[in-house]
C-alpha cells in the first residue's frame, strides 16, 4: 500500500521549516531572492529546480476580514501520474513510480527529454509541479524523500513540522485521519474540503475555497473545454481500473 | 507520526528488520512468532485486570522498586497461563532438545519452581539460574534466563501497565521490577496542551528489560553508573544511521543501545527492534564493552 502525506493547512503557520528541511535534505543551493515589487512573504516566488517545496501565501478579504492562507506546495505523487503517462510516450521509464511507497520519481533519463517534451509533461501535471534544471537538463521535483522512506524514516518536511500540520503514514491511516479532522473543521469552516483525496498521495485539507490558496491547489477539473491534462487523465482511466 | 497498536508495531518492526540483510531475515523467520505470541498473552492478561502492587513512596524514595520484595503468589495463575501458552513456542523457536524440553516442562509444571525463577529474575539472583540450568542440563547458560524472562515478561507487563508514569524515579534500574534497561529511547514528537504546537520529543526514557516499563532518565547520564562526564561518554553508530546508536560509558565500560524515535516513520516496538540491532552489539563487543543488561541478542557469540 502506498504511503501518504496529509497536509492540514488549518494548522500551518507558514514557518517554512518544511521548505528549509527539504532544501537541506536534498542539499539544494540557495536562490537569489528578492521582495521589492513582489509584495509577498512567499519566497522564492515559485517552485524551481532549487526548491521542491514552497510555502505559498495568499490573502483575500472575506466580509471585511483579511484571510491569510498558507499552502505548502509540492508534488502530489498521483496514483496515476499524468507526468509519467506523458513521459512514457517519449522515453519509457524516465519517470517511474516506486510501487512500495507510491512515490513518483524522475530518473537521470529525464535529461534526454527535449525542452518541448518537458513543457508537454509540465502541462500534463494538474498541479504545475515539474521543473527542469536548465544546466543539467534533469527534471526535478519532490521525491517524497523516497531514500528516507526506504530506511524507515519519515519525509524531512514531515519530521520538522512543529505544528502537526504534516502527517505521514499508510494511506489508509492518513485517509482516516483526514476525514476525522475534516468533520471537526467543517463545524467552523463550512468550505473545508480534502483536495483530490482519491487520486493523490499528498492530500491537502483546505478550510477555505481552493482558489484562495493557489491556482493549482486542486486539479483543474470541470472548467471549460477538456484540457490536455484532463484528456490524459481520461487516457489513464483504464489503467486505474486495471490497478483496482 | 503513525500511532499503532503494539501488535501492529511488532509486525511492522519485524518487517523492517527482515529487510536489513539475510541474517536478520533468518532471525525474524525464527523468532517473529515468539514476539507475536508474547504480545497475545500480554493482551489477554491485561484484559484479566490483574491485582496491582502497592506503591510505597518512602521505599521508592530510597531507590527500592515497587516489586522489590513482593511475593508473586497472587499472580501465580497468570504465570501459569503465560507458561502454558509460551513454552511450546519457545521449545520450537529455540529448537530445544527433546530431553531438555521434557526436563524443563517437568520443572516448570510446579508453580513454586515457576515463581521461583521469576522471583530470582527480579532479585538478580544469577546463582539460582546457574544451579537450575545444571540441574536440568540446559546449555548455554543464557538459555534458562531467556526462557524464564520470556514467560514472566507478559505477566509483569500486565501487572505494571496501570502504574503509568506516575512513579517518581531517578535511578538507572526499573522503578517497578528493579531490572536494568535493555534499550533507551529519545521520545517521538508528542501532543502538548497547545492546540497549535506539537512537542519536539527527544526526552530520554529507559526501557525495562523485563516488565517493559519506560521511565524518564537524565539524557546525559550513563544508565549503569550515572556518570555525566561528557569526556568519558561516547555515541557510536554504524553506516551513517545516527538514530540507532550505542551509548558508551568509558568509566564503567558498559553500553546501552539507543533509538531516536523522532527519526522513524513508523515507531518500532522497543523489545522487537533489539533483535534488529545486533550489528551494534557486535560493534560494542569488538570494543570490549559489556551491555548494561544481558539479553539473548547482545550475548550472541
Amino acid at each position: 500500500m502506498p504511503k501518504t502525506i496529509l497536509i492540514d493547512t488549518s494548522r500551518c503557520t507558514a514557518c517554512r521549516g518544511c521548505q528549509i528541511a527539504c532544501k537541506e535534505w536534498h542539499e539544494l543551493p540557495a536562490n537569489k531572492t528578492y521582495q521589492v515589487g513582489w509584495g509577498s512573504h512567499q519566497n522564492p516566488p515559485d517552485l524551481n529546480p532549487n526548491n521542491y517545496k514552497l510555502v505559498r501565501f495568499n490573502e483575500h478579504l472575506d466580509n471585511g476580514v483579511v484571510r491569510w492562507n498558507f499552502f505548502p506546495d509540492q508534488c502530489r505523487h498521483c496514483d496515476i501520474a499524468p507526468c509519467k503517462e506523458t513521459g512514457d510516450f517519449y522515453i519509457e521509464e524516465a519517470i517511474v513510480q516506486d510501487e512500495q511507497t507510491g512515490a513518483i520519481l524522475y530518473t537521470s533519463k529525464t535529461k534526454d527529454f527535449s525542452k518541448e517534451q518537458f513543457e508537454e509533461i509540465r502541462e500534463a501535471c494538474p498541479y504545475d509541479v515539474p521543473r527542469r534544471n536548465e544546466t543539467t537538463g534533469l527534471m526535478v521535483k519532490c521525491t517524497m524523500c523516497n531514500d528516507r522512506l526506504h530506511n524507515g524514516m519519515p519525509p524531512a518536511c514531515v519530521k520538522v513540522c512543529p505544528t502537526g500540520a504534516m502527517q505521514f503514514g499508510e494511506r489508509e491511516d492518513m485517509l482516516k485521519l483526514a476525514h476525522s479532522r475534516l468533520s471537526d473543521l467543517k463545524k467552523d469552516w463550512p468550505n473545508a474540503m480534502l483536495a483530490d483525496p482519491d487520486a493523490v498521495n499528498v492530500i491537502y485539507l483546505l478550510i477555505d475555497k481552493p482558489e484562495h490558496y493557489h491556482k493549482y491547489s486542486v486539479a483543474q477539473a470541470n472548467i471549460g473545454p477538456m484540457s490536455k491534462q484532463q484528456f490524459l487523465a481520461t487516457l489513464a482511466r483504464p489503467f486505474k481500473v486495471m490497478k483496482g | 507520526m503513525e500511532t499503532t497498536s503494539a501488535r501492529r508495531q511488532i509486525k511492522s518492526t519485524l518487517k523492517v528488520i527482515k529487510t536489513r540483510d539475510a541474517a536478520y531475515h533468518e532471525l525474524v523467520d525464527r523468532f517473529g512468532l515468539l514476539f507475536e505470541k508474547k504480545e497475545q498473552v500480554r493482551t489477554a492478561l491485561m484484559a484479566a485486570n490483574l491485582q496491582s502492587p502497592a506503591v510505597d513512596a518512602d521505599r521508592m524514595a530510597a531507590g527500592m522498586p515497587v516489586l522489590g520484595k513482593e511475593n508473586l503468589t497472587p499472580w501465580a495463575s497468570a504465570f501459569r497461563q503465560s507458561a502454558d501458552s509460551l513454552l511450546p513456542v519457545l521449545a520450537e523457536v529455540l529448537q530445544l532438545e527433546r530431553k531438555t524440553h521434557r526436563n524443563l516442562l517437568a520443572h516448570l509444571d510446579n508453580n513454586e519452581n515457576l515463581l521461583g525463577l521469576a522471583q530470582a529474575r527480579i532479585e538478580g539472583n544469577r546463582k539460582h539460574f546457574e544451579n537450575t540450568s545444571v540441574q536440568l542440563g540446559i546449555t548455554p547458560r543464557t538459555l534458562l534466563p531467556y526462557i524464564s524472562e520470556a514467560v514472566s515478561a507478559p505477566v509483569f507487563c500486565a501487572i505494571v501497565c496501570h502504574l503509568g508514569e506516575s512513579l517518581s524515579w531517578e535511578y538507572g534500574h526499573c522503578p517497578v521490577c528493579g531490572s536494568f534497561p535493555s534499550i533507551s529511547q529519545l521520545t517521538p514528537k508528542d501532543v502538548t496542551d497547545s492546540e497549535y504546537l506539537v512537542g519536539g520529543g527527544g526526552k530520554k526514557y529507559l526501557h525495562c528489560s523485563l516488565c517493559g516499563h519506560d521511565w524518564r532518565y537524565k539524557r546525559n547520564a550513563c544508565a549503569a553508573c550515572g556518570n555525566e562526564d561528557s569526556e568519558s561518554r561516547e555515541l557510536i553508530y554504524a553506516d551513517g544511521v545516527k538514530h540507532e546508536r550505542i551509548e558508551v560509558c568509558h568509566k564503567c565500560g558498559k553500553y546501552i543501545l539507543n533509538v531516536d524515535m523522532r527519526e522513524y516513520a513508523s515507531l518500532p516496538h522497543l523489545d522487537t527492534i533489539q533483535m534488529g540491532l545486533i550489528h551494534l552489539d557486535v560493534l560494542a563487543h569488538e570494543r570490549h564493552l559489556s551491555p548494561v543488561s544481558p539479553t539473548l541478542w547482545n550475548t550472541i557469540n
